[in-house]
C-alpha cells in the first residue's frame, strides 16, 4: 500500500468515524436539551426557595443559558444531516434532515416570541421540540443502532425496521427510497426559513424598538436596533 | 496495514470510549447517590453561614451539581438504549433498566419537587434500585469475564449484556420503551401546566 493510499483511508476513517460519532452522541444531547426545556417548573420551584435576588438571577440566568446552548449547539451538530455525502454516504438517521428544519422553527419561535412569558408559545415550542427529538432520535436509535440486529428481528417479523429507518444500509448500501426526498425537502424548507428570518430581521432594523425590562437595558437594546 | 484494516482501528475507539462510559458510569452512580444522602450534611451547613449570600450560593451549588449529575448518569446510560452496542459489548446487562430509574427520579422531581418528604424518599429507594441495577452486574458480570472459573464463566454468561444477548435486547427495548413513556408524562406535566395560566401570573401571586 502506498503512502497515499493510506493517508485516504485513515481520512477516510477518521470522518466516518468523527460523523458517526456525533449522530450517535446528538440522541444524548438532544435528551439533555428537552431535559433542561421542560425542568422549567422545577427550576422555577428552586427559584422561589431562594431568598435573595442575586441568588435567583444566577440560578435563572444559568438555567436559561444552559437551556439555550445547548439547543443551539444540538443545531450546529445536527447540520451534518444536510449534507448529501455525509446523509446518504454513511446512511444517516432517515428523518434526520426534518428534525434539524424543525429545530430550527423551534428556536425561531423563541427567537420572534417570549417563551417563557407566553404560555402558547412555550406550548408551542415545546411541540416542536417534541417533533424534532422524535424524527432524530427513533430512527437514529431502531435504525443506525440496530442494524446488525436485522438478524435477532427477524424472528418477530420486525427486521425491515432498522433498514426502512436510515437512509441507505445493507452492504453494498441500497439507498432508501425516500431519502432523497426528505433531504430534498429538508434543504428547502431550511433555506426558505433561514432566507425568510433574515429578510424579517433586515426589514424591521430600525422600525421596531424592542421592548426590554429596565431603562439601562432599553436604551441599550434600542440603540442595537437602530445601529 | 491495509485500508480495510484502518476501520479496525476506528472499531476500537468505539468501543475503547463505550468500554470506559460503561466504567464511568459506576463512579457516577455511586456519586449521584452519595450527593443525594449528603441532604442532612449540606443543610446543616446552610444554618453556619453569616451571610445570606453565602447561604443561598451554597445550596444552590449543591442541588445543581445534585441534579446535574443524575442527568449525567442517564444521558450517559443511553448507550444502553443502542441495540447494537448492547449486544456487541461488555455492559451489565440491567444498565438500562438503571437508566429508567435515573429518568423516573428526575420526572418525579419535575412533578413532585423534593421537599415532600415522602417523595424524596421514593426517589432515594429508586435512586438505590438504580445504583444496585448498574454497579452489581458490573462488578459481578462486566468485572469477572477475564477470570475464567466456572462461577465467574457463569455469572457472567448471566450478567453481561454480550453474553446473553437474548435477554439484553429485550431489555434494551423495554427500557427505552419506559424512558418514552415516562418522556410523555413529563412533557403532558409541562403543556397542562402552562394552558392554566403562566409561570409568572404564579409568580406574581406567591409575591403578593
Amino acid at each position: 500500500m502506498t503512502a497515499d493510499q493510506l493517508a485516504n483511508a485513515l481520512t477516510n476513517g477518521a470522518s466516518g468515524w468523527l460523523v458517526l460519532s456525533i449522530a450517535a452522541i446528538l440522541p444524548m444531547l438532544w435528551s439533555f436539551a428537552m431535559i433542561m426545556h421542560f425542568a422549567r417548573p422545577y427550576v422555577i420551584r428552586m427559584l422561589q426557595s431562594l431568598t435573595l435576588r442575586f441568588g435567583g438571577d444566577v440560578w435563572w440566568l444559568s438555567y436559561v443559558l444552559i437551556r439555550d446552548a445547548l439547543l443551539t449547539i444540538v443545531l450546529a451538530m445536527s447540520v451534518i444531516m444536510l449534507m448529501p455525502n455525509l446523509y446518504i454516504g454513511l446512511g444517516l438517521p432517515l428523518t434526520g434532515p426534518l428534525a434539524v428544519v424543525v429545530l430550527l422553527w423551534a428556536l425561531i419561535v423563541k427567537l420572534l416570541r417570549d417563551a417563557d412569558d407566553d404560555p402558547a408559545a412555550f406550548r408551542l415550542v415545546s411541540v416542536l421540540l417534541v417533533i424534532a427529538s422524535v424524527l432524530y432520535i427513533v430512527p437514529q436509535i431502531y435504525g443506525l443502532e440496530a442494524a446488525d440486529q436485522v438478524q435477532w428481528l427477524d424472528q418477530y417479523g420486525l427486521g425491515w425496521i432498522p433498514g426502512a429507518l436510515s437512509a441507505a444500509s445493507g452492504d453494498p448500501p441500497v439507498v432508501n427510497a425516500l431519502a432523497w426526498p426528505i433531504l430534498t425537502l429538508s434543504l428547502v424548507l431550511f433555506g426558505l426559513t433561514a432566507a425568510a428570518i433574515f429578510l424579517r430581521f433586515v426589514y424591521r432594523l430600525g422600525r421596531v424598538s424592542v421592548p426590554a425590562p429596565d431603562a439601562g437595558t432599553s436604551e441599550a437594546a434600542s440603540s442595537e436596533v437602530r445601529a | 496495514m491495509t485500508p480495510d484494516q484502518v476501520s479496525g482501528v476506528f472499531d476500537f475507539g468505539e468501543g475503547f470510549i463505550e468500554g470506559t462510559i460503561g466504567a464511568a458510569l459506576v463512579a457516577l452512580w455511586l456519586l449521584a447517590v452519595a450527593l443525594y444522602m449528603a441532604r442532612p450534611y449540606m443543610a446543616r451547613n446552610v444554618h453556619k453561614f453569616t451571610l445570606r449570600l453565602g447561604a443561598d450560593l451554597w445550596w444552590m451549588i449543591y442541588v445543581a451539581l445534585r441534579d446535574i449529575f443524575l442527568i449525567q448518569v442517564f444521558l450517559g446510560s443511553f448507550i444502553f438504549f443502542y441495540p447494537d452496542v448492547v449486544s456487541g459489548r461488555d455492559l451489565p446487562i440491567t444498565g438500562g433498566l438503571a437508566a429508567v430509574c435515573a429518568f423516573a427520579v428526575l420526572v418525579m422531581k419535575l412533578i413532585k419537587g423534593d421537599q415532600d418528604l415522602r417523595w424524596f424518599r421514593v426517589q432515594v429507594l429508586l435512586l438505590g434500585l438504580g445504583a444496585t441495577l448498574y454497579v452489581v452486574p458490573y462488578m459481578l458480570g462486566v468485572q469477572v469475564t477475564a477470570i475464567g472459573t466456572d462461577t465467574a464463566n457463569q455469572l457472567a454468561s448471566l450478567l453481561v449484556s454480550s453474553k446473553n444477548p437474548d435477554v439484553a435486547l429485550w431489555l434494551c427495548y423495554l427500557s427505552s420503551a419506559l424512558v418514552g413513556i415516562l418522556g410523555a408524562i413529563a412533557v403532558i406535566y409541562n403543556l397542562r401546566q402552562t394552558a392554566r395560566r403562566t409561570y409568572l401570573d404564579r409568580e406574581k401571586e406567591t409575591a403578593r
